[in-house]
């Protein structure tokens, strides 16, 4: 008898779960047409009048395997297959897409490679750079040359051919397309010198222009007590311990100092001859070791480096222990907008890294496509791809884009719920947006122009900054006010570094950024590693500086030479000599 | 009587108390101190200046998680699959160890093949890409199903009952089937009712090991709505990285740099961890008394 009340239990919840289960297959809502009709592109021409018959059946399906931010955040009923994006795919495109599998950092890595092994990859995908170039190699994607010609709108054509298309080019296999990468802006990854200013003016020093005068602002920032507080307890210049990372490591970066002598950590670099070389081997290299090396042993660098990450060194920094690093752009987001916090009087601000030469200082830029988006060779409509992604540029990066759009499509400010996060395939330009937005802020700010002519989105960061300075500009009431003027104020670091870096062409791009080459994948992680402790030994001084020399023979004969030359090849190919 | 206590037993004492004092701590501290930083303003954790009273006290990092409907989703699920889940052991279980129980041939002729047939299972297994084909094969992927299903029978909670059940008197059986009951009865009047302290022990077991669990979730559900709770902890935990928000998405939004991770981490492992604290005073006495129970046969 007990038994058969279990049983009848374990079906009524075998009931519910199969009827939640069900509860998605969704009618289309119509609460967001009116933000979205009318205004799509040509791409949705023809999708229009499917949509305008109400019936279901008429949408095409498209399925779909999404990597996650990680940071979505669902408000009332929406969730990842119903929101804001996916209804306005139906409404405007007539296209259904499904989200079949999600999931964020290296748990979607497992689900790819799980979709792979067992042949299961549903129409649309986002692949990294390793499985894109394999998948589309062995003919499982689609090739969507004509696709794109044919329906990306003029903006996104734009948004990723900015720079000139070199990252576009490396979607293609054998002249045909088989992805849009995600688009990396490069010229957000140069490093900066950050330097508390209010040490400076207590030790009546100025900002440093060459490499001498910044070993000697880091000597007294480590030795004359700059924040008065009578207490031995500040290092000269902040570094953490990854030397050689792809992915760059802010702040505590190496790369800004490296570069003060023509040398880049892990950087590619084509010579003036045209060939290209791995510039963590060349002799600036070296010079640069010697140089920290003697920075460390007059006690200017926190012998923990070694083992403090950018968390642990943030750390540092938000407590005012640290008065100066090389970072990016972004710092005044992170520890320092902490460290202003915690003590207001603090101020930091941006400088051009210093040259060790007579040759100015030019910091290296990475491109780092993190991902491709791609359509399975068996889908039915790989041309969806590029009718989606035309979507995200219109509601978010068009000049026509409104405040209303910004809230349906963007960040809406009141609640802090990013809608943008839903979107499929989206992208933003090539070239940072900062680029533009700075200027049209500065050109605000003079009074040339109006914040109603300005894209919505920097007028948002405009109201913040003009307020900022409207109320005195007092850091400790506004710290988020502060971040903005930082940022892409007056005093940002968009406008008064990088702006000038691209100006005299003082930025170097490192020139590979495709998928690992087959012996990149056996010998680099190993080369690396060489590469890092023999850096982390000579600074330390456990190694004498000519090591180095071994240790770039070394370099070459274990895989470096082979490395090198399919750099070359994957070069040739991509951009055809 | 009072027994005085030797100089040599007092040292003892004092020393074995210094050294589980200390172990308590090292439990307990960690907790507090997470207990502490998820209370705490962001540039006090920046700063690493928090240690075991919140600093700046806010409760940001909890309005973060609280407003994401996630963590509902998922606590529903959980709770879901530990009621579900317990029946469904529960009740295998049961008729699992009854007949395994008999230990005499003529009631149960090839007891010992059974035995072996389960226990096998035990340190076996087919491993990971093998069980998961299996259970995509039976469509079970996406399906609320894949948390229950696979391990629907731990044999560890079988053996458990299994020796409790032998433990109890035959006589008690045999008057039974005398008066005229069948072995269905037997097992549901008789030998149910009598084993409750091992079922409670093994329901104990069993809720833990439901609540706790979240690699399935991870393989078997291929959206994160569909996460157990413990699944999108990890998810979280692991995945959260706030120095991977870039500047650009903290100028867009600048809500996310309200928080940092340890903050969001911390009060999300609190807010995972705590209901199941609750119950587990409760069943605490059980999980003790109960592992040993039936381990001695007459």
């Amino acid at each position: 008898m007990r038994n058969k009340k279990l049983l009848a239990l374990l079906l009524v919840g075998a009931m519910t779960v199969s009827m939640t289960a069900c509860g998605n297959g969704g009618q289309p809502e119509s609460g967001t047409s009116d933000a979205g009709a009318g205004e799509s592109s040509d791409a949705g021409a023809q999708g229009e009048s499917q949509a305008a018959s109400s019936d279901n059946g008429d949408l095409i399906e498209v399925t779909y395997m999404h990597k996650l931010n990680g940071t979505e955040k669902y408000v009332g009923d929406d969730d990842i297959n119903n929101n804001v994006y996916t209804r306005c795919y139906a409404d405007d495109l007539g296209i259904r897409l499904n989200y079949v599998i999600a999931a964020a950092g290296d748990d979607y890595t497992q689900k790819l490679t799980m979709a792979i092994a067992s042949n299961d990859l549903p129409d649309l995908m986002d692949l990294p750079p390793e499985e894109f170039a394999e998948l589309a190699n062995a003919g499982m994607l689609a090739d969507i040359t004509d696709a794109y010609d044919t329906y990306a709108s003029d903006l996104l054509k734009e948004t990723i051919e900015v720079d000139g298309g070199i990252q576009l080019a490396s979607a293609r296999v054998d002249g045909k397309l088989y992805g849009i990468p995600q688009l990396s802006a490069a010229d957000g990854t140069c490093d900066l010198l950050w330097i508390r200013t209010d040490w400076l003016e207590n030790l009546g020093l100025k900002a440093p222009t060459t490499m001498d005068e910044l070993v000697e602002v880091a000597r007294a920032f480590r030795y004359d007590d700059p924040d008065g507080n009578g207490v031995d307890d500040t290092w000269g210049i902040g570094f953490q311990q990854s030397i050689v990372t792809e992915e760059g490591a802010s702040p505590g970066s190496f790369e800004g100092f490296f570069a003060g002598y023509g040398a880049y950590a892990c950087g590619w670099v084509k010579g003036d001859d045209g060939k290209i070389s791995y510039s963590g081997i060349n002799d600036g290299m070296k010079e640069a070791l010697i140089q920290l090396n003697q920075m460390y042993q007059d006690g200017l660098i926190d012998p923990e480096f070694g083992v403090k990450d950018t968390v642990k060194l943030s750390e540092d920094i938000a407590s005012g222990k640290i008065g100066m690093f090389y970072g990016l752009e972004g710092m005044p987001w992170g520890a320092c907008k902490s460290n202003i916090e915690n003590n207001p009087d603090a101020e930091w601000q941006c400088f051009p890294i210093v040259s060790a030469t007579s040759e100015p200082a030019k910091p290296i830029t990475y491109v780092r496509i993190a991902r491709y988006y791609a359509a399975n060779a068996k889908c039915e409509h790989p041309e969806a791809l590029v009718k989606l992604a035309n979507v995200f540029q219109e509601k978010i990066n068009s000049i026509d884009a409104t405040e209303e759009t910004l809230n349906a499509f963007g960040v809406d400010p009141a609640t802090g719920v990013n809608f943008a996060e839903y979107a499929a395939f989206a992208m933003d330009p090539a070239i940072q947006k900062c680029n533009t937005y700075y200027a049209e802020i500065k050109s605000t700010l003079n009074g040339e122009t109006t914040v109603d002519e300005i894209h919505p989105e920097a007028a948002r960061y405009y109201n913040v900054i003009k307020n900022f300075i409207d109320n005195g500009m007092d850091k400790g009431q506004d710290s988020l006010g502060w971040n903005y003027y930082k940022f892409i104020g007056p005093e940002g670091s968009w406008n008064t570094i990088i702006n000038d870096y691209k100006a005299n062409d003082k930025l170097v791009q490192s020139v590979f950024f495709g998928a690992p080459t087959p012996s990149m994948s056996t010998n680099l992680p190993a080369l690396n590693k060489m590469q890092a402790e023999t850096c982390v030994n000579i600074i330390m001084g456990t190694q004498p500086a000519d090591s180095f020399d071994e240790f770039v023979s070394n370099w070459k004969s274990l895989g470096g030479d082979a490395i090198t030359e399919e750099v070359g090849e994957w070069y040739n190919t991509t951009f055809g000599e | 009587m009072k027994v005085k206590e030797s100089f040599g037993r007092k040292v003892f004492n004092v020393i074995n108390y210094i050294i589980l004092g200390i172990l308590g701590l090292s439990c307990l501290l960690p907790l507090i101190n997470l207990f502490a930083i998820s209370f705490s303003a962001r540039y006090m954790v920046d700063a690493n200046v928090v240690t075991f009273w919140p600093k700046g006290f806010n409760t940001a990092a909890y309005e973060y998680i609280l407003s994401n409907k996630q963590y509902f989703q998922s606590f529903a699920i959980t709770i879901g699959r530990v009621i579900l889940g317990w029946l469904v052991n529960l009740v295998l279980i049961v008729l699992v160890a009854y007949p395994l129980s008999k230990d005499d041939p003529r009631i149960f002729r090839c007891r010992k093949y059974y035995t072996w047939f389960f226990l096998v299972t035990m340190v076996f297994n087919g491993g990971l890409i093998p069980t998961y084909l299996v259970v995509s094969k039976l469509h079970m992927i996406n399906s609320f199903w894949a948390l229950i299903l696979p391990e629907a029978l731990p044999m560890f909670c079988v053996l458990i009952t299994m020796n409790f059940f032998r433990g109890l008197p035959k006589a008690i059986e045999e008057a039974a089937l005398v008066d005229g009951a069948n072995w269905w009865v037997t097992m549901v009047q008789i030998y149910l009712p009598l084993s409750k302290p091992s079922l409670a022990t093994v329901s104990l077991f069993i809720i833990v090991n439901q609540w706790n669990a979240w690699f399935d979730g991870l393989i078997y559900m291929n959206l994160p709505e569909k996460y157990p709770l413990m699944t999108y902890l990890q998810s979280v935990v692991l995945k959260f990285d706030v120095t991977k928000i870039t500047s650009e998405q903290l100028m867009l939004n600048p809500k996310l740099g309200e928080v940092t991770g340890r903050g969001i981490k911390g009060a999300l492992i609190l807010l995972c961890t705590v209901p199941i604290l609750m119950i587990y005073p409760f069943l605490q006495r059980y999980f003790v008394s109960g592992v040993v129970m039936g381990s001695v046969k007459e």
